[in-house]
């Protein structure tokens, strides 16, 4: 593990520079080992043009949400406590924190990533996750840091960033509708992720939808990125080596390339009886879609692509941000990542950002064999479309 | 706690109403029962009420009884509705089969829709109760009945096919 070796004013010309789109990857990896929570406040602030509290507003789980998760939350972590005290800590059964956002926990109607875990007799699964969650808001409020201390549960589960990206008509400002961005060409980070991928996808790349998603992807969105990269090395590198919690594993996902869309999901099909009703209530359309056509971004086929270029680099930037860890030494095999991207296709989707109940069940089946120890032929990497086609 | 409160409530509604309806039952002689009346024709339906308001019962007459169950059963409807999503939902955590999974996640709606039935039948039969004298007026309640019977009855056999295959 490196120290920070920058100096403060070094410090503030690399973050200038990363809010410029302009940072060398060899400044990013700097900066990465000198970011503490205040320098991190710093960016998201000029990343959103907001001040503090606007930030942690914005980023806060609303009231009637808060209350749904809590009662799925406090009914899962019933289970887990009945688990406890049949003396479940023993042999291969294994304790999990999960900490997330509606993927992990969407309240009552699905069965999402998490229930399917929880389903399996030799794990027993605290849930700290809510849905509309920001990874922001879960590193701000540190509920994990505690829960960690109390259980030192085996798994760590982690899936964050699609509501600071989405969440709040955010992907409204951080597209470029003219069509003609080259922010990527000028970010050393990401075109490092995509030499990786060009030789050696993990998960095969679309390289037309890709190249006219890149199009349409603003400097902040590369700040954003680089912002999740800081974020969840921050929070990887003080699970992993702040020595309080020796063999404990962290998996990671990064969601499906989703859909803009408005469709009420009227098709007829009594066990999906809910999409209508999910897509009239729940906001279907206002994540993706309106905000893409508020910024004039009119074409389905061009903002399929756009939601295609970031969910892949984002993908990309969690593979990467694990094995940062992969290659530290004691820490070969501490964190994994679930990799969901094309899992779904264009009809498995319950809106715009949520899979239908069978298609989180393969997800969440990935990462039971990511638990169980099944070996995976990406190495940390477990594609869901391999593991459960 | 809401489980466990559900399922009193329920027990203590369904003894009452079972008394309630033991009274209709053995009030006349062809021993009509409260699903017969629910389940009648137009004729059948005016003779049982017609019956029912000719006995005295109490103060009142046998009729009072079966609009006193009538107004029970609002309150039996809220409690089985709600049994029904809490224990397919808690079921739905534990069912790994997809198929059964989804028969649970479906029973959500479905036992609002028996609901939505039975309240249907229920103001129907407050109506007719409040007709007697003129058949003109009186409404069949079967078309809410029989829906209402086989909606609730899928969801419970659903639950019960994924709870029994849970035990093994």
């Amino acid at each position: 593990m490196e120290g920070c070796l920058l100096s403060p004013e070094q410090k503030a010309g690399h973050i200038k520079l990363f809010l410029e789109n302009r940072i060398t990857a060899e400044q990013l990896a700097e900066l990465r080992h000198c970011v503490n929570e205040k320098d991190l406040a710093v960016i998201i602030q000029r990343i959103y043009d907001l001040n503090e509290k606007q930030v942690l507003d914005v980023a806060a789980l609303d009231s009637v949400m808060a209350f749904a998760d809590t009662i799925k939350n406090t009914r899962r972590n019933a289970v887990f406590t009945n688990k406890i005290n049949h003396n479940f800590r023993n042999g291969n059964n294994k304790i999990i924190l999960a900490e997330g956002d509606s993927w992990f926990n969407y309240p009552i109607i699905l069965s999402d990533v998490v229930d399917w875990i929880a389903m399996e007799k030799n794990m027993a699964v605290y849930s700290l996750a809510n849905a509309g969650d920001w990874l922001l808001n879960m590193l701000h409020q540190r509920k994990y840091v505690e829960d960690l201390s109390v259980l030192h549960p085996e798994f760590f589960l982690m899936s964050a960033g699609g509501n600071d990206l989405v969440g709040k008509s955010r992907i409204g400002a951080i597209v470029d509708p003219s069509g003609h961005s080259g922010e990527f060409d000028h970010n050393e980070f990401a075109k490092q992720l995509m030499v990786k991928v060009r030789t050696n996808p993990v998960v095969p790349l679309d390289e037309p939808k890709f190249e006219d998603g890149l199009k349409y992807l603003s400097k902040d969105f590369y700040a954003l990125l680089m912002f999740f990269h800081l974020q969840y090395y921050f929070l990887m590198n003080g699970i992993l080596n702040g020595g309080k919690f020796p063999g404990i594993k962290i998996i990671t996902q990064g969601y499906d390339f989703a859909i803009p869309q408005h469709n009420g999901g009227w098709r007829f099909n009594p066990l999906h009886w809910f999409k209508p009703f999910i897509r009239m209530f729940l906001g279907n359309g206002t994540w993706l879609k309106t905000p893409l056509q508020m910024r004039g971004i009119l074409d389905p086929a061009t903002q399929e692509n756009i939601v295609y270029a970031m969910i892949y680099l984002f993908n990309e930037m969690m593979i990467k941000t694990g094995s940062l860890f992969c290659e530290m030494k004691g820490l070969e095999k501490s964190v994994f990542h679930v990799d969901s991207r094309g899992s779904a296709g264009r009809n498995g989707w319950t809106d715009e950002l949520h899979l239908l109940p069978e298609h989180f069940k393969n997800t969440g089946m990935t990462f039971i064999d990511c638990i169980n120890g099944v070996p995976s032929k990406n190495g940390q990497v477990y594609v869901v479309n391999q593991m459960h086609p | 706690m809401t489980r466990k409160i559900t399922w009193g409530v329920f027990i203590l509604l369904g003894l009452y109403m079972g008394f309630q309806a033991h009274v209709l039952k053995f009030a006349t002689c062809r021993e009509y029962t409260i699903v017969q009346l629910e389940t009648a024709n137009k004729c059948r339906g005016q003779a049982i009420l017609k019956e029912w308001k000719s006995l005295p019962y109490g103060e009142g007459t046998v009729l009072d009884v079966a609009r006193s169950n009538t107004y029970w059963d609002f309150l039996f409807i809220l409690c089985y509705v709600t049994m029904i999503v809490i224990q397919s939902y808690n079921q739905m955590q534990r069912e790994k089969w997809m198929f059964l999974n989804a028969l649970l996640r479906l029973n959500l709606f479905l036992a609002f829709l028996a609901g939505f039935f039975d309240i249907c039948e229920n103001s129907m039969l407050l109506h007719n109760f409040s007709h007697v004298a003129d058949g003109r007026y009186y409404l069949e309640t079967r078309w809410a009945t029989w829906p209402k019977f086989i909606l609730s009855g899928w969801a419970v056999l659903a639950w019960l096919v994924s709870l029994v295959k849970s035990w093994f």
